[in-house]
């Protein structure tokens, strides 16, 4: 899986969960998820579990704390799918 | 740290259909709660207001210099809600709610009085949710609301670039400890006063049950 592939299953992932629509049109790798999504803290419990299931990898709790961006989410998944 | 006591609050609208059986999803609450507390987790209430406490005692964690972290499960709330910790730190809590949402404040042990309010969002909901915040500090220490101006600093790692709010009068800050939240259709926001400004009559928090008297 490239980064493009994996930002791609990202922002799939993100999208039901974003407040803030309008942002969704200019996401990026440096789009933080909380500031510039809106996405809440429920909700950012619901897109760790989804990354774990979708990608087929475990997400500690201390490497999801450092996500704030989706740029941070992409490089979380790439280095975790490359231990799996 | 501040002398004189910090507050954390987080408020969940019940009333969000997205969120309504999570207390069923048995990966979420796993995630969520700690052992003792999964065998507590019944009903939608249950879950959001052990998960209103832990965010609550996070925002107040990180104002006493801590980092918990993303790690909901290592903040430990008591069986009856009135107490939250995380590792060898304690702190205060109280639940209030209402078949729409619930909403929970920490704070710190022998803080001044907590003043404490829940109401719908009007307009954009961080506006909103500052605005109540002057509200209750206007009654809680006198003046008028419209003096007073929510600020948050810049703060380098902060989740969005800034640190916990503080509060403005004409320009000075306010010896106050306050927290903000809001989640779909409801604002909160909580607040301790330093006493040099108080001498206040205290909007005391509804006990965790039954059924608060800030139900809208």
């Amino acid at each position: 899986m490239d980064q493009k592939e994996v930002f791609d299953a990202i922002i799939a992932i993100l999208k039901p969960f974003v407040k803030n629509r309008d942002a969704l049109a200019t996401v990026a790798l440096e789009t933080a998820i909380q500031k510039d999504l809106k996405v809440n803290s429920a909700r950012l419990v619901d897109i760790v579990l989804e990354i774990e299931d979708r990608f087929g990898i475990e997400v500690k709790d201390e490497d999801a704390e450092k996500v704030r961006t989706v740029g941070d989410a992409v490089t979380l998944v790439l280095r975790e799918a490359t231990h799996a | 740290m501040r002398d004189s006591g910090v507050v954390g609050n987080d408020v969940v609208d019940l009333t969000d259909p997205a969120i309504a059986q999570h207390h069923n999803r048995e990966r979420f609450v796993s995630r969520v709660c700690g052992v003792e507390e999964r065998a507590r987790v019944v009903t939608a209430f249950d879950l959001w207001a052990h998960f209103a406490a832990k965010e609550a005692a996070y925002k107040a964690l990180v104002k006493l210099g801590f980092s918990p972290g993303f790690a909901h499960r290592d903040i430990r709330v008591s069986a009856d809600l009135r107490a939250v910790r995380w590792r060898e730190n304690e702190l205060e809590l109280s639940v209030a709610f209402d078949e729409q949402c619930v909403h929970a404040v920490t704070w710190s042990a022998r803080s001044p009085p907590v003043l404490a309010r829940v109401a719908r969002a009007r307009g954009e909901e961080g506006a909103a949710a500052r605005a109540l915040l002057c509200e209750l500090l206007a009654e809680g220490i006198g003046g008028s609301a419209d003096e007073l101006k929510v600020v948050r600093d810049p703060v380098a790692g902060a989740w969005d670039g800034f640190g916990p709010p503080r509060v403005e009068r004409r320009g000075a800050t306010i010896e106050a400890d306050v927290s903000l939240s809001h989640d779909g259709r409801f604002v909160a926001a909580a607040a301790i006063v330093g006493n040099e400004i108080g001498r206040l009559t205290p909007l005391r928090l509804v006990p965790a049950r039954p059924a608060p008297t800030w139900a809208h």
